[in-house]
């Protein structure tokens, strides 16, 4: 086995004009498909995506046996789908400035000047006036809020804090789990719990809980990864703060082994034996991988890491929901 | 040595791995016993402050109430002891690694003291089963931070780093880092045996024993890989690994033993006349001891496994020195 890629040396802080974005690289591409790659660009739908599977199996574990009608959960996906596409123009409106200085997301319509910063602004209040009122329309306001909190912590308060400080990841990794909060007020939680089903809303937590931990290694991952652009960008990120990876590193395996338990609370609902050692492999999984990374901290570990981030996070949700399911 | 150069992370860690390992014992007998339910109320136990209760009441009172109330408070104590930790490891000159490791210890203990409560109130199973996991791993945690702030730490990631990792040695690092995992795997399964529901069928009782079983082998075969990997490796490092081999060949006849107190001598997978309801319960006191054994000696196994993967330089063997900025820092990671 070869040694480990040896680092350019580096830095006790990364320089931070060390990327300028070829001019060249930005020419804008025309058509059809070049529209449909801005229109994704704007939106993100993989993250959409994952708010989505978020929201439905925060649902699907609350409502446990009592199905929510299909309309109804599909309207409240699409308002959300809605809330999330405007949070996603929102936070590259805010970060326009920053993402013209890094290749990754130079491109993105609004830092590339391809799309307006009005039109982006307008597009951004039409999407989330239209999400919330749809998520008002077929599940009431609670789920509305939540999502409108969402929003604003996401785009108001996580946005801006990436210039000023690396806990910028524990702030929006609060973002990331509220969708939960999404689903289980759409599936009545708090009337549910009130009624004494403590624990459909203690499966429905753990899954918030496990959110919010999962985000620690999958976003220091990519904060490793991307450490020159996002310095270069004047980003906050722990990588750029601790060029050395230690304190990201740190942060992600105790995230990543107190997931460990909280993954094990899914099955409490249904007391499915297959779902508990599902979630255990799962999470264990989670954990080798960022054990991983903390030992090597060089991109092959990063990668794996990222990767294995979104399999077992798929596999949490989709254990969840297929084996969790009461009879 | 003056009181400010003592290694005080190292010694309340020490002391947190012995805590932990006398409320695991504890907790163990409360599963084998099922006394968890002795004391229906919590965070009170009998509508007194836990910490007030009667000591005659607890000490001469029924057996399973001395087994669940003097867990919850150990519990208690573990959750301090793992505070000072924290607090000595954030204020002295701690590496990172053990900071944020205290921070996991700190999460896990306010969690497993919600889930023993949760358990109680709910009186549910899989509860307990969750319970019954996050234990052993709380006690990997407390036994990996004992283990990298030990101080020897410093020479020898400072020895391991300095020269690149053999082959030998990196089957030996993969190996500790999968023995670890397995060790984990196998606690977690057993846990879903000693916790369960008289209501399930016979078909998943048969699967999750397979895979038990089956998990034990693999646990097996890694560690005589391992011990195979660290035959040349230095005397501590080796030392571990046929320690850990030993307890492997005496975890398998506790098995075997556990079997039997449990479910009787086997014919085919199970009895003829297996019923449910008796599979987790070991009356006799030999029963409850092979029974309760067979937990400890797997937290045991998982300890030491953990104690091996580190000073044999899992953390260190691959180590970053000379290739990131920093290099002081990187070697005080884990040391």
């Amino acid at each position: 086995m070869s040694p480990p890629p040896v680092l350019a040396p580096a830095p006790a802080a990364i320089p931070s004009a060390a990327l300028p974005v070829n001019a060249e690289s930005l020419a804008v591409p025309r058509g059809f498909a070049a529209c449909w790659a801005a229109g994704s660009q704007l939106v993100r739908p993989r993250i959409a995506l994952m708010v989505l599977a978020t929201v439905w199996a925060a649902a699907w574990i609350t409502a446990g046996a009592d199905r929510l009608p299909a309309g109804t959960i599909g309207w409240l996906l699409v308002g959300t789908a809605l809330v999330a596409a405007s949070s996603s123009i929102a936070n590259q409106i805010v970060e326009r400035d920053t993402d013209r200085l890094m290749p990754r997301t130079a491109r993105r319509p609004i830092a590339s000047g391809r799309l307006g910063v009005e039109s982006a602004a307008a597009a951004t209040a039409v999407l989330l006036a239209a999400g919330l009122a749809i998520q008002t329309r077929a599940c009431g306001w609670p789920p509305a809020a939540a999502a409108f909190a969402t929003w604003l912590l996401y785009v108001v308060v996580y946005t801006p804090l990436k210039r000023r400080t690396p806990l910028n990841t524990a702030v929006g990794a609060v973002a990331g789990a509220l969708p939960v909060a999404i689903g289980w007020l759409a599936a009545d939680g708090p009337e549910r719990l009130s009624a004494g089903d403590v624990a459909g809303t203690l499966a429905v937590a753990a899954l918030a809980t496990v959110l919010y931990l999962w985000q620690f290694p999958h976003f220091m991952a990519i904060a490793w990864l991307y450490r020159r652009q996002y310095a270069a960008a004047g980003l906050r990120m722990l990588t750029v703060d601790d060029p050395s990876g230690l304190r990201a590193a740190a942060q992600s395996l105790a995230a990543a082994l107190a997931m460990i338990p909280v993954s094990l609370v899914l099955a409490v609902p249904s007391g499915s034996v297959r779902l508990f050692l599902a979630a255990a492999i799962a999470a264990v999984a989670y954990a080798v991988a960022t054990v991983g990374f903390a030992i090597r901290r060089d991109d092959a570990s990063a990668r794996i890491l990222l990767f294995t981030s979104l399999g077992s996070l798929l596999a949490l949700l989709t254990a969840a929901v297929v084996l969790g399911t009461p009879a | 040595m003056t009181l400010r150069s003592f290694n005080w992370p190292h010694a309340i860690a020490c002391l947190l791995v012995a805590v932990t390992a006398v409320l695991l014992s504890f907790g163990a007998l409360v599963t084998t016993y099922e006394a968890a339910m002795a004391v229906p109320d919590w965070p009170g136990t009998y509508g007194h402050n836990m910490f007030l209760f009667p000591l005659g009441q607890w000490l001469h009172g029924p057996w399973d109430l001395f087994l669940e109330h003097g867990h919850r408070l150990l519990g208690a104590a573990t959750g301090v002891v793992t505070l000072v930790l924290v607090a000595v490891a954030w204020r002295g000159q701690a590496a990172p690694a053990v900071r944020w490791l205290a921070v996991a210890a700190v999460g896990l203990v306010v969690v497993q003291g919600l889930l023993g409560g949760a358990r109680v109130l709910l009186d549910d199973k899989t509860v307990a089963k969750v319970h019954a996991c996050t234990g052993p791993l709380f006690f990997a945690v407390a036994v990996a931070i004992a283990t990298a702030t030990r101080p020897q730490a410093a020479t020898s990631a400072r020895r391991i780093s300095a020269e690149p990792p053999s082959p030998r040695v990196i089957v030996a690092s993969t190996a500790a880092a999968g023995l670890v995992i397995a060790s984990y795997l196998q606690l977690v399964a057993g846990a879903q045996l000693r916790h369960m529901d008289a209501t399930v069928d016979p078909f998943t009782f048969r699967w999750l024993v397979g895979v038990h079983v089956a998990g034990a082998a693999i646990v097996a075969a890694v560690a005589f890989v391992l011990a195979w990997a660290n035959a040349s490796a230095p005397a501590a490092t080796r030392g571990w690994s046929w320690l850990i081999a030993g307890l492997i060949v005496a975890q398998v006849l506790l098995g075997c033993g556990a079997w039997v107190a449990s479910w009787g001598l086997p014919s085919g997978l199970l009895p003829a006349d297996w019923q449910p309801a008796r599979a987790v319960v070991a009356r006799s006191t030999t029963g409850a001891l092979v029974v309760t054994g067979h937990v400890l000696l797997g937290m045991a196994i998982l300890g030491s496994s953990v104690v091996l993967w580190i000073i044999g330089g899992g953390l260190a063997a691959r180590g970053d020195v000379g290739r990131l900025p920093g290099d002081a820092e990187t070697q005080r990671a884990f040391a």
